[in-house]
């Protein structure tokens, strides 16, 4: 028993009392918003719950002007009703704005930095002035926190747009091969849309953005087809005119083949894809004409993929992650490049889809 | 009157007056004077008429006493149709069988007295076990007097390697204590240091098993039972079959078996005769039940008050809607309602069954609906604390679910100073002790620690009966072999 009382005694002088953080106690920022304010300064933003029948919200948005986000947050401290903590932060948001001029790292530095805070929160990129987000009015959704976290995922699945957290976006960043890229939210007559997706240099800084059409051909490019990618296709020459087919792709099989000649790398990219057929305008008769609709369908993927890697050549960036090829493949040419996302704005990109229908329904 | 150990003297007269000088204020002892044989002799029959069988004595005794005709010139003369009969020349002997419901017969002129078995007293039918109810298992319990209980254990097992032990503990009570086993699996030294324990015991009396497993048990402050307390009668023998040894004692109806394990008080009759599978499942449910009544409530607050990051935030949004109003801190919360269950418990278990039910609707409502709608307490709280009961009231064995019960007042405590850390140290003392424990000698923490990898066939998961074949090693037993191999 003796015993016993020594290890417990020895238990009271440990940390423990004075690292209390009583939940009751906490503001729990659960969205952080950063954007450009007056005199070159920093606009933060703070989205937090709040527990109190008698308020007339269930979020506080705390608006402080500051040099740094932990600036800002001693700031907002102040008149915050509880110690504002990041640790269950659940979507970080800059404006485009702020994303064309600034090196994003030196302001997220405080939430890689400080481990107290999340990383796991969703980085995004909103277009407009961030005050069209955090003041609007959404009388039919939950917090806004989880609202815009709820309606990016639901987009994500639906591959309307991407996903990226915090800990992905430093590691895309920091690997010379690749560059980062991030979701886009906006706000159309007062609805939250999460759509499309923002690219990033290797300075960190927004360089442009793919359309939200296009992000499901960025998600098949990305290898992240499940569980299920739907497009929609315009095409011609089964009827002579213009029909829509609706696909769905189920599975996938990706061979990225790089080669370096002439001082310029090449890529060979074959993807065959497996689709469900869920639509078409126009009869179509099925076991005739398969294979020339599946033709005609990977023909017509093949037109957007090279659409958008063409996009992502002329803005220097590499977020789909070619250069994990080339460096893999074709190390020695690869190492020699000063800056990969210049030698990938060179590079040679054929992509050769193929689209098998595996079914087209009980519909004959 | 000193000296219970004196002899017997020759004379009758001398001797009912040794036992008139012994037996003061005793109203209900006989005093019944009798002439028998040709030619006449005096004899004194004397029984506590309060613990004898009365129509056994006038007919069995008495009737063939009055109508004897041969002479009679010593007590071994006497030819009663008792079978249970024996002689006593010392003091001492007489009157304590006396108390026992023994009849004495005094003849005059010889120094012994013939004792017979006239046992009868007040007791209960053979109900069914009132705390450890069971599906498949027999509807008999043990009962109050302990012949009849080695005979519901014997009715399992009429085999001769079953061992009978009997003795007495308390000066003043007398009270018998038997220690069933079997002798040829059993181990010798397991069985030595049992008797040793119980020989040692110097008390006025046992007047209950449960004291008799106190002042034997290995480690008096550990929170943790070692040995197991049962009212069913194939409870006892299946732990007679693992070479665990019986120890029944009289007044009381349940009776107490060592050397116990730890995973033993999860382990019910029902299981082996429930379909394995089914079995397994239960006993997963009932480990993690034991986990969740031990730190349930504390993980609950060290989230609450250190670790709010580890919930995730949908529900973190909840807890916090559900926390608004309340005023107090999640400790205090928390110890509020587990003692408010406690004190409903044990309101409920004290009170006749007719007011007990009030206790559980007036408990439910002021508990379930008022606290929370007073501000007082969180409905997650209330979640909690409910679903704990119920965790703690799943593991079958009373005393491991009330020692479960008692840990997690400190686990909360810990939890609150140190947060998850806390809950570390404390399941780690826990467990640091648990290895520790031993069982009249053994390793309570066996077949973990020690590791008996064969014997954890019957542990967490109970596999097949056709597949346990040994006997668990944590008893020692000396024979191992339960069953042949004869299923394929």
């Amino acid at each position: 028993m003796k015993k016993y009382m020594y290890v417990f005694l020895c238990f009271l002088f440990t940390t423990g009392c004075s690292a209390k953080t009583q939940l009751d106690d906490l503001t729990l920022a659960l969205t952080v918003g950063l954007d450009t304010g007056k005199n070159g300064k920093l606009l933060i933003y703070s989205v937090s719950p709040v527990f109190n029948k008698e308020a007339k919200n269930i979020y506080e948005v705390i608006r402080t002007l500051g040099v740094t986000p932990r600036d800002g947050r001693s700031k907002a401290n102040a008149f915050a009703s509880g110690k504002i903590v990041g640790g269950k932060a659940q979507n970080i948001i800059v404006s485009k704005t702020f994303a064309k001029t600034h090196d994003m790292f030196s302001y997220l530095d405080v939430f890689y930095r400080d481990p107290k805070n999340s990383t796991t929160a969703n980085f995004i990129v909103f277009d407009g002035p961030l005050k069209d987000v955090m003041y609007i009015r959404l009388d039919d959704k939950p917090r806004l926190s989880v609202a815009i976290r709820d309606v990016l995922l639901t987009a994500h699945k639906s591959k309307q747009t991407t996903k990226i957290n915090l800990l992905e976006f430093r590691r895309l960043s920091l690997d010379r091969a690749q560059t980062p890229f991030a979701p886009i939210l906006r706000v159309h007559k007062g609805d939250l849309i999460a759509g499309g997706i923002a690219l990033f240099n290797k300075q960190r800084k927004y360089v442009g953005s793919l359309s939200q059409k296009e992000s499901p051909y960025f998600a098949i490019l990305n290898k992240n087809i499940k569980p299920a990618t739907s497009l929609t296709l315009a095409i011609k020459g089964l009827t002579k005119q213009k029909e829509y087919v609706s696909i769905s792709i189920e599975k996938g099989d990706f061979s990225y083949k790089p080669s370096f000649q002439n001082g310029m790398f090449r890529f060979d990219v074959h993807i065959h894809l497996g689709a469900i057929l869920t639509e078409t305008t126009t009869h179509i008769a099925m076991k005739k004409e398969k294979k020339k609709l599946e033709q005609l369908l990977a023909k017509e993927i093949q037109k957007q993929l090279e659409a958008i890697v063409k996009k992502m050549q002329t803005y220097e960036v590499d977020p789909i992650g070619f250069g994990l090829y080339a460096r893999a493949y074709e190390y020695k040419p690869f190492q020699k490049q000063k800056s990969w996302s210049k030698a990938f704005a060179k590079a040679e990109i054929n992509i050769h889809p193929t689209v098998e229908i595996i079914s087209y329904g009980v519909l004959q | 009157m000193n000296g219970t150990q004196q002899l017997l003297a020759h004379s009758l007269d001398a001797n009912e007056q040794t036992l008139r000088d012994y037996f003061t204020k005793t109203p209900d002892l006989v005093y019944c004077h009798l002439l028998i044989g040709e030619p006449k002799k005096r004899a004194l029959l004397v029984y506590l008429n309060t613990l004898v069988d009365k129509n056994s004595i006038n007919n069995n005794v008495i009737s063939p006493l009055l109508f004897e005709t041969r002479q009679i010139n010593t007590i071994a003369d006497i030819q009663l149709p008792i079978g249970a009969k024996s002689y006593a020349t010392i003091w001492e002997h007489v009157i304590q069988r006396v108390f026992q419901g023994e009849t004495a017969l005094f003849l005059d002129g010889d120094d012994h007295v013939l004792l017979l078995d006239t046992q009868g007293w007040p007791q209960r039918a053979i109900a069914e076990p009132q705390i450890e109810s069971s599906l498949k298992g027999s509807h008999q319990g043990f009962i109050e007097t302990y012949e009849k209980n080695i005979a519901l254990i014997r009715r399992y097992l009429p085999h001769q390697q079953l061992k009978v032990e009997t003795t007495t503990v308390g000066r003043r009570g007398h009270t018998s204590v038997a220690l069933l086993y079997l002798e040829d699996v059993t181990h010798p030294e397991v069985l030595q240091e049992l008797k040793d324990r119980i020989e040692q015991v110097d008390v006025d009396t046992i007047v209950n098993t449960g004291e008799l497993m106190q002042h034997i048990e290995d480690n008096p402050f550990s929170p943790f039972p070692q040995f197991l307390l049962t009212e069913r009668p194939d409870a006892a023998v299946s732990n007679l079959l693992q070479g665990r040894i019986v120890i029944v004692v009289d007044h009381s109806p349940s009776v107490m078996i060592g050397p116990m394990t730890f995973i033993t008080f999860f382990q019910t009759v029902d299981d082996y005769s429930t379909r394995w599978m089914i079995a397994s499942f239960l006993r997963l449910l009932r480990l993690l039940a034991f986990f969740m009544a031990i730190f349930l409530p504390s993980a609950y607050i060290a989230a609450l008050s250190f670790h709010y990051e580890i919930i995730p935030l949908n529900l973190l949004l909840t807890i916090g809607e559900s926390r608004e109003r309340v005023p107090l801190p999640p400790l205090l919360e928390a110890v509020l309602m587990e003692l408010a269950i406690e004190m409903l418990r044990e309101a409920g278990l004290r009170l006749p069954a007719p007011i007990g039910q009030t206790v559980g609707i007036v408990g439910g409502v002021v508990i379930g609906q008022a606290a929370v709608q007073a501000g007082i307490v969180s409905n997650i709280m209330v979640v909690i604390v409910s679903l704990t009961a119920i965790a703690s009231f799943i593991i079958p064995n009373p005393d491991m679910s009330e020692s479960i019960r008692l840990l997690r007042f400190p686990m909360m405590i810990a939890a609150s100073l140190f947060g998850l850390v806390g809950m570390v140290i404390g399941f780690m003392l826990i467990i640091g002790h648990l290895i520790s424990l031993e069982s009249l000698g053994t390793p309570e923490g066996s077949p973990f620690a020690p590791a008996r990898l064969r014997d954890w066939k019957d542990t967490i998961l109970r596999f097949p009966l056709w597949m346990m074949r040994t006997r668990p090693l944590s008893a020692r037993p000396t024979q191992l072999t339960r069953q042949k191999k004869f299923r394929k």
